[in-house]
């Protein structure tokens, strides 16, 4: 009993007058694939320095003045805290509002609920609660994924975050990035295009003015593993420079080269200039596609801790993306590169429609303007 | 689409590390800085008295006059628009005069301003806008009250015999525009506002009729010239200043530039008859200025258009109050400018028992201590409290005087000629100078100097030894040199004020 | 359920429980639904204050229309004040969103300038406030305010003799104290501790100041005393300045450095005792408990507090207090090698005689060699005195 009453004095004594501290909110954001959860403690004497909590004007902040007032403060908390994943924001809402003390006084407890339509391996969390009241406010974000948690802090100077794409080990975070570069490339038509357009020729050969088929698969095989070759080391090395920020492009710019690149590339098919050094092109444009997939994986976050990995995972991804394309086209290609159709339906023809989409997509970028909305490939 | 996860209750897994990270974050760090901090010191420079002169006039002519002049709001740079300097109306600004070797006030002269604003407006885009500035552009500024000026300031000069509260203030009368207003004329905005600003400025000397006085005075308030010249930033400077003293270079007294050489000030400057001073009670008489302010003051909230965005009421209190120069440094902390200060002469006793612990001496010899200088070790400074408390015995020193500072001056001692006067006044031979009253012309920098290191008592004045003071016949200097050369030979004496516009040239050094 | 029967399950519940508080030093950690309307979460600064319910009001003022100098300015100055009374940081913070307009001009108005200045020193932006400082006196040469300012600033940065250029200034423009104790906190640090003090004190005698100018010349008063080992007058000088102000934080701290040298560690604790809002006075105190033997188990409270707000501190990313750390690693954890980093990181920052007395008495205990040049340098270049420095240092300087 003895100790028991030691034990409580021990407690007693153990519980503080407030301290005095700068701002600071604490944010806790658990992340279970879509799903996201967590709560958020916002100091009651910040919230009163923003909103006004005390209604009487007695100097003390009441559980009734702050219940008043719950409304007002989910809604400024959510105006001022965005997570977006896959280059999409989620969706955020506060389902409970209680009270906890910190050591410099009592908080309003935002139980936090959302979810990601688009789940990437990151988030992307913009903080930018009380900065403009109290610029010295930081934002302690403690992030749950995978049962690890890891701490961020924002700032008026940093309020952006990217949390994620750590969790899991290596082996995982790796896999989710080289998943998002497979997506991506299959995704991002112009790209595939463009190497469509490259490779349909690849089959045939041109001899006096007309295309015919090519007689050995190992000079088609060679000729597509040049060109995917050069394409791919062209856009890793602009991917690696665009993400790690040490070469930016204005994107628009980037886009509309890109556009430029598929319509010279089919282009080509219909008035055959280029034939040999068909992977000469393949590199020149690889370039500038190579900050075309960086402006993707900008939406998706590199998280810093891994940079390297994650931004390899990626990288391959785009690969093996391209490499099943290749792998799924050349043979089918080879088989029927003696038939009319081929020839005329579909390396012309087909080279002609890609001329135009591309053509579309280049005055859609060029002049910022929407007239394929639904073809527009990101 | 992402890593693969096992479901787990998320609120268990958020709780976890909340109860580690609040033990983390229980408490950031607290307090202000752990490092010392300047506190805030209070300036109004509004009220701040800053130069104190009183001298027989030494205009030909004149010898029957005593010119008195107070100065404020200093520092003014030339380019201070849109406002320029105005003083503050709600504040009384005054002279007070002791004609019987006592510590309270036997005569004091009140100024009071006012300022109004026409608000001429231009039309601007169809809509009348208020105009910014002083000046409405409509043509040269060169009269009193011209109707080229936006904004004009006013000033009403009172006098009242006896100690302040008891007496009641009666107007001073303008006899040369009658009334008993009188304009003050604009700060030097610049030559394509006034062209010729001498000549504006002089039709704002004004003759005045004092009650209580025979025979009249003249009145002038306006921006002059800071004469107070002083190496302010050199003085103390323990890399720059080589020389502080003659002995140690010859041209040591030039070596410098003025500090103030570019700034302005605001001059209130009264010349009266010495018998309206004297009221036939002595030749010696003593004075000091202040300025007074209501003792509450609150700024409101949200400032309306007009000029003042104060709200004020209540009773007077002193704030500024300044009789012989440097004072402040050389004798007692009686300089300050915030409402705890409102001392009085009649007050001044204590100091005369206190060790009188001035400022310059102690900086002199932490800076050239290595060179040889030493501070006076008599304490008390009974040599300063001579020349600053009581007058110096023979010289400027009542009968039954009582102990306070004032700038003191024996009327009986004719004036010196501007040619001829002494930069160094009573030490350098000329009785007609400080600390006999003060001249424009008298390098109280010097002056002081040499005095707070013991010059008196080299000269056995003020009960203290030349062995008291071991290096006081130095010939100390700041290196800003001035004489009367720098000033007029007429009333009001201050040269008029550096131009705001343009420029380049301003002064002279 | 009695207490007896289950006290085994008690027991560890209540070990696990005052392990948790004591670590966490706050309540539970789980947030709760308060039972009734009424009950009172949080006194506001403004109830135990009157006039910072006026800055409030002139906060909400300032709101409707930030671009208004005029209020701006006397939101910003009042918070500093605040700040420095209330020893709360979000003040500061506050009186930086009430400059929010004019924070990032290269050219704002003058008394704009000066208040930035004030905010970035509080700040350890020395470098920043000292660019703004340098140009509002160039704009205006006769500001008492900025060269005060300026020339404290220069002061904690060690740069004596450009300090002491601009104390001299204040002689027509401030108190003669003010002017004498801005030049003594330079001089008594540079050779002249004597001359400092003998001039310091004659100012004192003098009346006519604000209470705030006599309570800073006092405490000024105080530790050059201490420094040249004249603990009366500093005692003296100390209990002088507390009557005039008993809650200034930095006083506090300093009086209570004083009395745990000279081993009155339980004054200090006394002191102290209603200072644990204030990390540096928390620090004291923790120091104070640590020599009392029958404060064993606050001490043991106080000093995971501490382990707690540095470690929050760092999370935040603040490195205000780095002398304070280093005081805690050296004197609190007996980690010497952690406490020289501290104290040299704080000594790029700051060299004050604490922060030249923490480094050297780090340098003494972990015996790094770069940090004990680096003493011995400044001693003997700037032949400053201070007793309980040179003796950590090994001696006088030679």
């Amino acid at each position: 009993m003895k100790r028991m009453i030691v034990l409580l004095l021990v407690i007693a004594v153990a519980v503080p007058a407030f301290a005095h501290k700068a701002s600071d909110a604490y944010l806790t954001v658990a992340r279970d694939g879509a799903i996201l959860s967590g709560r958020w403690d916002l100091a009651l004497r910040d919230l009163d320095l923003a909103l006004g909590l005390d209604a009487d004007g007695d100097g003390e902040i009441t559980w009734g003045e702050v219940r008043a007032r719950q409304d007002a403060i989910a809604a400024l908390a959510l105006t001022r805290l965005a997570i977006s994943s896959g280059g999409e924001k989620c969706t955020l809402q506060a389902t409970d509002l209680t009270i906890d003390t910190h050591t410099d006084g009592a908080y309003a407890v935002l139980a936090l609920a959302g979810s990601c339509p688009h789940p990437g391996p990151t988030l992307a969390i913009d903080y930018s609660f009380l900065f403009d009241i109290d610029p010295q406010h930081r934002g302690l974000l403690n992030y749950v994924e995978a049962g690890e948690s890891r701490s961020l802090v924002f700032s008026a100077e940093h309020p952006r975050q990217v949390a994620g794409g750590d969790a899991g080990g290596p082996l995982a975070q790796f896999a989710a990035y080289v998943h998002e570069g497979v997506w991506h490339i299959w995704l991002g038509f112009d790209h595939i295009l463009f190497l469509v357009s490259l490779l349909l020729p690849a089959v045939l050969v041109r001899r006096d003015g007309a295309w015919q088929a090519a007689t050995k698969f190992r000079d088609a095989f060679w000729d597509v593993a040049r060109i995917v070759t050069a394409f791919t080391l062209a856009h890793s090395i602009t991917l690696t420079l665009a993400a790690l920020s040490i070469v930016s492009l204005p994107s628009r710019w980037v886009e509309s080269a890109i556009a430029l690149s598929v319509v010279l590339a089919a282009l080509n098919n219909v008035f055959p200039i280029v034939q040999r050094g068909r992977w000469i092109a393949a590199f020149a444009f690889g370039l500038l596609h190579g900050f075309g997939f960086a402006g993707a994986l900008a939406d998706l976050g590199l998280p810093t801790g891994s940079l390297a990995l994650s931004l390899a995972g990626f990288n391959i991804g785009v690969e093996l993306g391209q490499l099943a394309i290749v792998a799924a086209f050349l043979p089918v290609a080879f088989a029927l590169r003696s038939t009319w159709a081929y020839r005329r339906v579909v390396l012309a023809g087909g080279s002609t429609a890609i001329v135009a989409i591309a053509g579309a997509w280049l005055v859609e970028r060029a002049f910022d303007l929407s007239l394929f909305a639904p073809l527009a490939a990101g | 689409m992402t890593t693969a996860n096992r479901f787990r209750p998320l609120f268990r897994q958020a709780l976890l590390p909340l109860v580690i990270g609040a033990a983390l974050v229980a408490g950031g760090p607290a307090g202000a800085s752990s490092h010392r901090e300047a506190p805030f010191i209070a300036t109004q420079p509004q009220l701040d008295g800053t130069d104190f002169y009183m001298f027989r006039s030494y205009e030909p002519g004149r010898e029957g006059y005593v010119t008195l002049v107070a100065n404020y709001l200093p520092l003014q740079a030339p380019y201070g628009g849109p406002n320029y300097f105005k003083l503050d109306p709600n504040a009384i600004y005054e002279i007070h005069v002791t004609n019987n070797g006592g510590a309270v006030e036997n005569i004091t002269f009140q100024f009071r301003f006012q300022t109004t604003l026409d608000d001429n407006q231009f039309t601007v885009g169809g809509k009348k806008v208020s105009i910014p500035v002083a000046q409405n552009g409509s043509g040269d500024v060169n009269t009193p009250n011209s109707p080229a000026l936006n904004v004009h300031e006013k000033y009403s000069l009172f006098v009242y015999y006896g100690p302040h509260g008891q007496a009641i203030p009666a107007p001073v009368a303008n006899v040369t525009k009658g009334g008993t207003t009188f304009d003050k004329p604009v700060d030097y905005i610049g030559n394509k506002t006034i062209s010729n600003y001498v000549a504006y400025a002089n039709k704002h000397i004004w003759e005045i009729s004092v009650p209580g006085c025979s025979g009249t005075g003249r009145v002038f308030v306006g921006q002059r010239k800071d004469p107070f010249r002083v190496n302010l930033g050199e003085t103390f400077d323990l890399v720059n200043i080589k020389y502080p003293a003659t002995e140690l270079l010859a041209g040591a007294e030039f070596a410098t530039a003025d500090s103030l050489h570019d700034s302005n000030v605001t001059a209130l400057a009264l010349e009266l008859p010495i018998a309206c001073l004297t009221q036939g009670k002595g030749d010696i008489i003593g004075a000091w200025t202040t300025s007074s302010v209501p003792a509450t003051r609150t700024l409101t909230a949200t400032p309306g258009s007009g000029l003042d965005p104060t709200a004020q009421g209540g009773n007077f209190v002193q704030v500024s109050r300044l009789g012989a120069p440097l004072v402040n440094e050389v004798v007692v902390g009686l300089k300050d400018k915030n409402k705890f200060n409102g001392s009085e002469p009649k007050d001044d006793g204590q100091f005369a028992d206190y060790v009188t612990n001035p400022t310059l001496p102690m900086l002199l010899e932490v800076l050239f201590g290595g060179a040889g200088v030493k501070a006076p070790t008599n304490f008390p400074r009974t040599d300063l409290v001579a020349a600053f408390l009581t007058g110096v015995p023979g010289l400027n020193q009542p009968p039954n005087v009582v102990v306070s500072e004032q700038l003191r001056l024996n009327t009986s001692i004719p004036p010196t000629s501007a040619a001829i006067q002494s930069r160094f006044g009573v030490i350098g031979g000329d009785a007609a100078g400080f600390p006999n009253g003060r001249r424009p012309g008298d390098d109280v920098v010097d002056i002081e100097l040499r005095v707070a290191m013991g010059v008196l008592c080299t000269l056995n004045v003020g009960g203290c030894k030349p062995s008291d003071a071991p290096a006081g016949s130095l010939h100390y200097t700041d290196g800003a040199y001035t004489s009367s050369y720098f000033f007029e030979t007429s009333f009001p004496y201050l040269r008029a004020p550096l131009k705001g516009s343009p420029n380049d040239d301003n002064a002279i050094k | 359920m009695s207490v007896m029967q289950h006290a085994s399950a008690w027991r560890k519940l209540g070990v696990a429980l005052a392990a948790a508080v004591s670590m966490t030093g706050a309540a539970v950690a789980a947030p709760y639904l308060p039972t009734d309307d009424s009950v009172v979460l949080e006194r506001l600064p403004e109830k135990l204050d009157p006039a910072l319910g006026e800055l409030k009001r002139m906060r909400v003022a300032l709101k409707a229309d930030p671009a208004n100098l005029d209020i701006a300015l006397i939101v910003a100055r009042r918070s500093i004040e605040a700040a420095r009374e209330t020893g709360d940081p979000r003040f500061l913070g506050q009186a930086q969103a009430a400059l929010a307009p004019w924070w990032s001009a290269a050219d704002p108005p003058a008394a704009a300038l000066l208040l930035r200045a004030t905010v970035r020193q509080s700040q350890h932006d020395f470098a920043g406030a000292l660019a703004d400082l340098d140009r509002l006196i160039t704009k205006r040469p006769g500001d008492g305010q900025a060269l005060l300012t300026r020339a404290t600033i220069l002061t904690v940065q060690g740069r004596y003799a450009d300090a002491q250029r601009d104390c001299a200034r204040l002689l027509r423009l401030a108190s003669g104290l003010v002017t004498t104790a801005c030049l003594a906190s330079a001089s008594s640090l540079h050779g002249d501790a004597a001359g400092a003090y003998r001039g310091l004190t004659q100012a004192l005698l003098r009346a006519g100041d604000t209470a705030d100018a006599r309570e800073w010349a006092l405490t000024l008063a105080a530790e050059i005393a201490w420094r040249r080992g004249d603990a009366a007058a500093a005692e003296a000088h100390f209990r002088e300045a507390l009557a005039l102000d008993s809650r200034d934080g930095y006083l506090l701290g300093a009086y209570a450095d004083f009395l745990l040298d000279r081993n009155r560690a339980r004054e200090a604790a006394t002191l102290l005792a209603g200072g644990t809002r204030n990390d540096a006075l928390l620090l004291r105190l923790a120091l104070a408990e640590k020599a009392l033997p029958d404060r064993r188990s606050e001490f043991a409270v106080h000093r995971q507090q501490l382990a707690d707000r540095f470690a929050a501190a760092k999370q935040r990313g603040d490195t205000l207090h780095l002398r304070e750390e280093a005081r805690f690693r050296l004197d609190i954890e007996g980690d010497a090698s952690a406490a020289v980093a501290l104290a040299l990181a704080n000594w790029n920052v700051q060299r004050e005689p604490a922060d030249l007395r923490i480094l050297a008495a780090a340098a003494r205990a972990s015996g790094d060699g770069e940090a004990g040049r680096i003493v011995a340098a400044w001693l003997a270049s700037t032949r400053i005195e201070d007793a309980a420095v040179v003796a950590l240092a090994g001696g006088p300087a030679r």
